[in-house]
């Protein structure tokens, strides 16, 4: 049993102000994937996920603050991880158009959402301009 | 009043003498009286011990000794064992003023009047630690210099060296380490196998890598734990055989090795369906219908099985799907991009009229991925590809320096 | 200047270095710019990135190894991306982060034998 996985951990927080705090992002995101038994592949695309939406709050907020929270998620049938973003930005303007392949605003990669969405199991956003922007993701283990 | 021409000439004596002993700044030399407290202090033993004369006087010897010397009564042992046999010379650790400790080399003799009565003790006491310093600093570069952690650790188990990578690794000052038990650096419930492993290596001390199949742990003073290699050599020196450990964080060759232990496991329980047909050649079968769940298991167990056999060319036998659609063309064209990022080339095979139409209909654009009617076709052009591909021999690597020299 | 954050190999005139672990923003850059100085001192007409020790690529890794390979290519030489693992092989397909102009191989001695066809092939 790896070390990392022996801190079973239910939840935890991770403060989005700065670039350094996606390396501690993609950290949690790996504990809880081992945590909840994701493969090798799954636990990849988590914090691949992770790292995009952590940065969409980097990049589209200025002065905002973003939170990650973690949790373990169990049902009868199986385990997973759900991750929640928030930050308290602009909002996003046109939510069909953010989900859509191709679409830019600021920066050459755009909101990287539709790549997200393609990596995880479940995603669920919530945003209106003025009153910021929440992204839920959730990974099943197969 | 001028005293007896007798006394005269003893107090002279003693001048002298005392001005012998200062003089000597490199060596401590105390005199304790028979209860071991301090009744004389050289100037030599403030140079070495730290405290002044007014500091020490009246004072037990054990105050010089480390805590758990202390506890255990070693000053008193000493004590009792120079008084019995005469002189006695051991070494030791010893704390000087500040709480900094060090190896010391002590002498003990004992003092006896003229009816041959024991009446004090008389302690040299060398720094061994710093004698090293200044003997071997050629040796202490190469320590300094080395990029792994080196610790230097004595028979008893205590650290006598260590370098600044040392620090660096574990959290601490050297200060902080030297004189203490090496058993610090490792996770507790380890503690106790490593104190075997230490006697058996003093017992035979031979270069070897530390605990070869085992999982090295060390522990940082902030309390994490983080995994370890080491490697082990013996420094004989004239005062016995020391310990060499050179100490390497592989967290990284850790996790790159769980990784790949990981995928192996998961080809084995996704047993794919994925054939090696030649040397870097794979065939994958696609039959019947694929759902998404199915379609990414194929494509996991098959890039795999790549990574396993170095594959250069996969061939993609499509000849056993009825009905080709959307979805099933996009799962593949994906699993044909995913081998391509790992450097693997793609070839279609067993399309039949009927699929090629559809896929023309469903504006399916294959890209560059070839496409061969029979699978014998498409392994003739796979071994064109290797060919194309076949490696010249690699030229002598080396590694360079950091002014691009080299 | 940016100091040597990474080893840097040389074979003939390959340059081969390896990148690893969870690198934070700030030193992808530093690496960066590593990579470019050491191409342009060395004059070298290939290099190869190591990436088998990333266990994850995001779209900003792979926007600086495209610059990379970008800047190497003005600089006259040819780059390859190698031991892409298939867990990130597949994440990125999913990401949707165009790489398909990245030339890719397995490890560094397909790699070696890719640079030595391009340079064949006149690139």
């Amino acid at each position: 049993m790896d070390q990392i996985a022996d801190h079973l951990i239910d939840q935890d927080a991770v403060t989005i102000a700065d670039d350094t705090a996606l390396v501690e992002v993609r950290r949690v995101l790996r504990a809880h994937a081992r945590a909840a038994g994701l493969s090798l592949v799954e636990e990849t695309k988590l914090i691949t996920a992770g790292s995009e939406l952590a940065r969409n709050i980097l990049t589209h907020t200025t002065d905002a603050r973003g939170r990650l929270y973690v949790e373990q998620l169990a049902d009868s049938r199986r385990r997973g991880v759900r991750a929640i973003f928030t930050d308290d930005g602009p909002g996003i303007d046109d939510l069909d158009a953010a989900l859509t392949d191709g679409f830019s605003t600021v920066g050459s990669m755009g909101l990287g959402l539709p790549g997200s969405r393609r990596l995880v199991d479940e995603m669920t956003i919530t945003s209106s301009p003025g009153s910021g922007t929440t992204v839920v993701i959730v990974k099943w283990r197969r | 009043m001028t005293p007896p021409a007798g006394e005269q000439d003893l107090r002279a004596r003693l001048r002298d003498v005392e001005a012998l002993l200062d003089a000597v700044t490199d060596h401590a030399v105390i005199q304790l009286d028979l209860d071991g407290k301090v009744a004389r202090w050289s100037a030599g033993a403030q140079a070495v011990m730290g405290y002044s004369a007014a500091e020490v006087l009246g004072q037990p010897a054990s105050m010089f000794y480390t805590d758990d010397d202390r506890a255990a009564g070693l000053a008193e042992h000493e004590l009792a064992t120079a008084r019995e046999s005469g002189r006695f010379e051991f070494e030791g650790w010893r704390v000087r003023e500040g709480g900094q400790r060090f190896r010391a080399g002590v002498v003990v003799t004992a003092i006896r009047d003229e009816a041959g009565a024991v009446t004090g003790l008389t302690k040299v006491i060398r720094d061994l630690t710093a004698e090293q310093q200044r003997a071997d600093p050629m040796f202490r570069g190469l320590l300094e210099s080395a990029p792994d952690a080196m610790v230097i650790v004595a028979s008893d188990g205590r650290i006598t060296l260590v370098n600044a990578q040392t620090d660096r690794m574990f959290g601490y000052r050297r200060e902080d380490l030297i004189g203490r038990e090496i058993e610090m650096l490792i996770p507790p419930r380890f503690r106790g196998g490593h104190e075997r492993y230490r006697s058996g290596f003093f017992a035979d001390p031979q270069p070897r890598r530390m605990g070869v199949g085992l999982e090295l742990w060390g522990l940082r003073r902030d309390g994490t734990e983080f995994p370890i290699d080491v490697s082990l050599s013996p420094l004989r020196t004239d005062r016995g055989v020391l310990a060499s450990a050179a100490i390497r964080d592989v967290t990284e060759r850790r996790e790159h090795e769980q990784r790949l232990r990981r995928q192996h496991e998961e080809i084995m329980e996704l047993s794919t369906p994925a054939i090696q047909v030649w040397d870097k050649v794979l065939c994958l079968p696609v039959i019947g219908t694929l759902d998404s769940a199915r379609a990414a298991r194929l494509t996991e167990g098959l890039l795999f099985k790549i990574s396993e056999t170095q594959a250069e060319v996969v061939i993609f036998d499509i000849s056993g799907v009825p009905t080709i659609d959307t979805l099933v063309a996009q799962h593949l064209l994906g699993t044909v991009q995913a081998a391509a990022l790992m450097g693997t080339a793609s070839i279609l095979c067993g399309v039949r009229p009927e699929t090629a139409q559809a896929m023309v209909h469903l504006g399916i654009d294959i890209g560059q991925l070839r496409s061969r009617t029979t699978l014998r076709h498409a392994l003739q052009l796979a071994l064109t590809l290797l060919a194309e591909r076949a490696e010249t021999p690699a030229g002598v690597a080396e590694l360079m320096g950091p002014a691009g020299a080299g | 200047m940016s100091d040597d954050l990474i080893p840097v190999m040389r074979i003939a005139d390959t340059l081969l270095v390896a990148l690893q672990g969870d690198l934070d923003d700030a030193t992808v850059i530093r690496i960066e710019e590593q990579l470019t100085h050491a191409v342009a001192r060395t004059g070298a007409a290939g290099m190869l990135i190591d990436v088998s020790g990333l266990g994850a690529v995001d779209s900003f890794i792979a926007r600086v190894l495209a610059r990379v390979v970008a800047m190497i290519r003005l600089l006259g030489a040819e780059a390859a991306i190698v031991g892409i693992q298939p867990a990130v092989a597949i994440a990125l397909v999913d990401l949707g982060v165009p790489m398909g102009h990245l030339h890719t191989a397995l490890n560094a001695q397909q790699g070696l034998a890719l640079l030595q066809r391009l340079r064949r092939n006149g690139a």
